[in-house]
């Protein structure tokens, strides 16, 4: 099992290399100039030549491409904002818990809110709860998170005065971004959840268990929930990933500063390098996302856990002879 | 007992709305966002508050709260802040005396070699083109600094070049681990207590400024209020909502569909005023006169669709009216603008005379395209420039960039036909003209002037305007002819700038850029 996750983090490599590689060239063939916009609208082109060179900007494309990779990869350093005085990594460290919260919180709503509306859902297919969750699940995929966002600010703080509108402080910041950030992941949650209830609800071993005298209780949470888990797990992950790119609009809104909002900022900046290391970052996390979601699994189901072991045992068989 | 649940669940709703109402009517009766301090919404951050990071929307919002410069400038006349006085020695050379009892929100105290070492620095980052023409600064004595320039100085520049670097001690600026950047000290009344980039700002009053005669202290230095928070909110339609919930006191990023919400029987009048002003840009078209051009040399074109766009219906449709038709490219601000051009004919909305320049023209029919740096004034007034030239049978193509492209692309002659930009100086129309037509600043991109003007005439003029010897009624009055006679581009509309505010700030004061002084606006007992 080790060994695959050790197998998994050394893929991450070349996935964060090709991440790097692309969004630098979209950044480098994107139109607009740093040197002109620190300079303003008045500056002479002589001014504009002497600020691009000392930026760095006159060098063609593979001398900076291969010395941004070189600075990432071999020296961990992701360069330093053109406009802030400051490293990309800092700002990124800086901002990442706001990221990280908004992110975590939407993803607890997903699965403490979508999934026991899909099991209800599934419970009671065609029936009132069912249509019920399943509107709210249409609704949620349906109506976009800035929009939910802007009337959330309405009635909640504009109207009943009970949340602040924007901001960053205590909890009480958090509540309206969550829910709107949350909201269509929920949906996607339940409406995962409650098909693959369905297809372990008909199971033969299900009615098994009913035939014994089980409680439905015990039934749904002990043989139907756990059988049901890896498509639901796999919606997690993804949500995970929708939400951190989630909170790029969510925090614009909100005017919450974390990893979403600096990275637009600079894109309309042309700040590439926290552009660039903002993409990388959250890159990194989505890939870390993902394994974990894969080793969740192989907890989650021995078949799973029993291939990824099963691999390695072949390998050491033949190895073996 | 589950029509209880739900009966309870509506009850407990229902009951939940009542009382968020009431509290809702209770926070109306609030006009602070909070007791001991003022709170400014600003729309962006300012990134990096160091002195001398060059200039963007976040910053200038904050500018002077954090720092002084050698002067300062109200309603077109130049004061002097850290300089005490300044004579012209000759066209490239100025000395500058300072005050002698200087220091900063620090403690330290600031000479001569203090300012030195702020222009020396500011020029070392080549952030700042208009620093340029500076040779060297060098200091006299404690107290007196002379500047000397690589040219002779034009109209304002040398109060531009003063405008330009702020001034911090050497000592503050070297014992600031980021060069500033989230610790700045100044020498302006605010120190900086904390600073959440992205989030807010917190300046206090030191209590301590170094300018202890009242009567020398003047808009960009005062200091009224003893504590000013600046939210960063970038989200426009959160400015309303901030204002509307009294989190914050003063905005000036409110958006102009919001502003009617708090005006006399508005939504949100109770406890809110409206201050507006007159915005300094000046929204302009500038036709493209490359070779190439259709332009280029078809003056009945460029009249007939001068003449196809209403000015007024522009400010009427965009502004709600509370801008201005304007007359050249500015307006009587400027203090040498001519009252008189505001009684002229400016390119007057006339449809059967752009028909006739059009039937004139050479224009054979083809699509003109509009270039413009887009945002939500942008958008409408380009989209009715849009359609008053399809009223003489133009049709017009909408070419929207965003800000980085657009001051790219304003360059590029082969990529629009005509160009709606705004230009805004705070100091005179003849600098104001300067950003548009001095071919000297645009001759090795353009060939020309901005807009690929190639004109030795409006040069000569253009030069007159701006030699501090030429300079008068005269040569102002025969580049502004010379510049409606050709009709290269024209002046169209000034937009306002809303401020909405607390009742309690009972007076708005703006620096030269429209900006909001916290520490200049007055404040109710």
């Amino acid at each position: 099992m080790w060994k695959y996750v050790v197998k998994r983090l050394l893929w991450m490599i070349p996935v964060l290399l090709g991440i790097s590689v692309v969004i630098f060239t979209i950044m480098y063939f994107c139109p607009g100039d740093p040197a002109m916009a620190i300079l303003g609208n008045g500056a002479t082109p002589a001014a504009i030549e002497a600020k691009r060179i000392e930026m760095g900007l006159d060098q063609p494309y593979l001398v900076r491409l291969l010395s941004y990779l070189n600075q990432v990869f071999l020296h961990f350093d992701l360069g330093d904002s053109y406009f802030q005085n400051q490293s990309v990594l800092s700002g990124i460290l800086y901002r990442m818990p706001y990221t990280l919260i908004i992110a975590a919180l939407c993803m607890l709503l997903q699965i403490f809110i979508g999934t026991p509306l899909g099991i209800t859902a599934a419970t009671h297919q065609n029936g009132f709860a069912d249509r019920a969750c399943m509107i709210i699940a249409l609704a949620g995929v349906s109506i976009p998170g800035f929009w939910l966002a802007m009337m959330l600010v309405l009635f909640f703080s504009v109207k009943l005065g009970w949340l602040p509108p924007y901001g960053v402080g205590g909890i009480q910041y958090f509540i309206l971004p969550c829910i709107a950030n949350a909201f269509a992941g929920i949906a996607s949650q339940a409406r995962q959840t409650r098909s693959s209830m369905l297809e372990v609800i008909r199971s033969d071993y299900i009615v098994t268990a009913r035939a014994k005298g089980l409680s439905e209780r015990d039934i749904l949470y002990k043989h139907a929930l756990p059988n049901a888990l890896i498509p639901i797990i796999t919606v997690v992950g993804n949500g995970m990933g929708m939400m951190l790119g989630g909170t790029v609009v969510i925090e614009s809104v909100f005017s919450i500063p974390g990893i979403g909002m600096y990275t637009t900022n600079a894109i309309n900046n042309r700040d590439y390098p926290i552009v660039m290391g903002g993409v990388l970052f959250l890159g990194a996390v989505f890939s870390l996302i993902m394994l974990l979601v894969d080793i969740i699994y192989a907890y989650v189901d021995p078949r799973i856990k029993a291939q990824y072991e099963g691999q390695q045992k072949r390998k050491r068989r033949s190895k073996n002879g | 007992m589950k029509k209880k649940l739900v009966a309870l669940l509506t009850a407990g709703c229902l009951l939940g709305s009542i009382l968020g109402t009431s509290v809702s009517v209770s926070a109306a009766e609030y006009t602070r966002a909070n007791p001991e301090a003022v709170v400014v919404g600003v729309m962006a951050d300012p990134e990096n508050m160091g002195p001398w990071s060059g200039m963007s929307l976040g910053r200038i919002a904050v500018l002077f709260t954090t720092y002084e410069y050698m002067i300062t400038r109200e309603d077109g006349q130049a004061y002097g802040v850290l300089a005490k006085n300044w004579t012209e020695v000759d066209k490239q050379t100025y000395d500058v005396e300072l005050y002698d009892y200087i220091h900063d929100a620090a403690g330290n105290p600031l000479t001569a070699s203090d300012i030195v070492f702020s222009f020396e620095t500011a020029i070392a980052t080549k952030n700042y083109g208009k620093l340029s023409p500076v040779e060297s600064v060098t200091a006299v004595d404690d107290y007196n600094v002379q500047f000397k320039f690589n040219k002779e100085l034009e109209m304002g520049e040398f109060e531009n070049i003063m405008l330009e670097c702020a001034i911090v001690t050497q000592a503050a600026y070297e014992a600031s681990a980021d060069q500033m950047a989230t610790t700045p000290v100044g020498t302006t009344a605010y120190k900086v207590d904390s600073y959440v980039p992205g989030s807010e700002i917190v300046f206090t009053n030191t209590g301590d400024y170094w300018q202890t005669d009242e009567s020398l202290v003047h808009g960009t230095s005062l200091h009224n209020a003893d504590k000013i928070i600046f939210q960063i909110i970038t989200d426009p339609s959160q400015h309303t909502n901030a204002i509307s919930t009294h989190t914050v006191d003063i905005s000036n990023g409110v958006p102009a569909t919001d502003i009617d919400k708090f005006r006399e029987g508005g939504e949100f009048a109770e406890g809110n005023i409206v201050s507006a002003v007159l915005d300094n840009p000046t929204y302009d078209l500038e036709y493209n006169m490359s070779d190439a051009s259709v332009f280029q040399d078809d003056l009945n074109l460029r009249l007939a669709i001068a003449h196809a766009i209403d000015r007024e219906g522009i400010n009427l449709g965009v502004f709600n009216g509370e801008g201005m038709a304007v007359k050249d490219f500015g307006n009587s601000k400027y203090p040498d603008y001519n009252p008189e051009w505001d009684n002229e004919e400016y390119f007057d909305y006339d449809v059967d005379k752009a028909k006739e320049y059009l039937a004139q023209s050479n224009y054979d029919g083809s699509t003109l395209r509009l270039e413009y740096i887009t945002d939500s004034n942008m958008d409408m007034i380009a989209q009715l420039i849009q359609a008053y030239l399809g009223q003489i049978g133009v049709t017009v193509e909408l070419v929207p960039y965003d800000q980085m492209m657009g001051q790219q692309e304003q360059y590029n002659k082969d990529g629009f036909d005509i160009l709606l930009k705004t230009t805004g100086s705070t100091d005179f129309i003849v600098n104001q003209w300067k950003l548009c037509w001095d071919a000297r600043d645009y001759r090795d991109m353009t060939g020309g002037t901005a807009n690929f003007v190639v004109d030795e005439k409006l040069d000569e003029l253009m030069q007159a305007c701006l030699n501090t010897e030429t300079y008068g009624p005269e040569s102002i009055e025969a580049f502004h002819d010379y510049l409606m006679e050709q009709c290269y581009g024209y002046g169209v509309v000034q937009g306002p700038v809303n401020i909405v505010h607390s009742a309690y700030i009972t007076d708005v004061a703006l620096d030269m850029r429209n900006q909001i002084l916290p520490g200049g606006c007055t404040y109710a007992e």
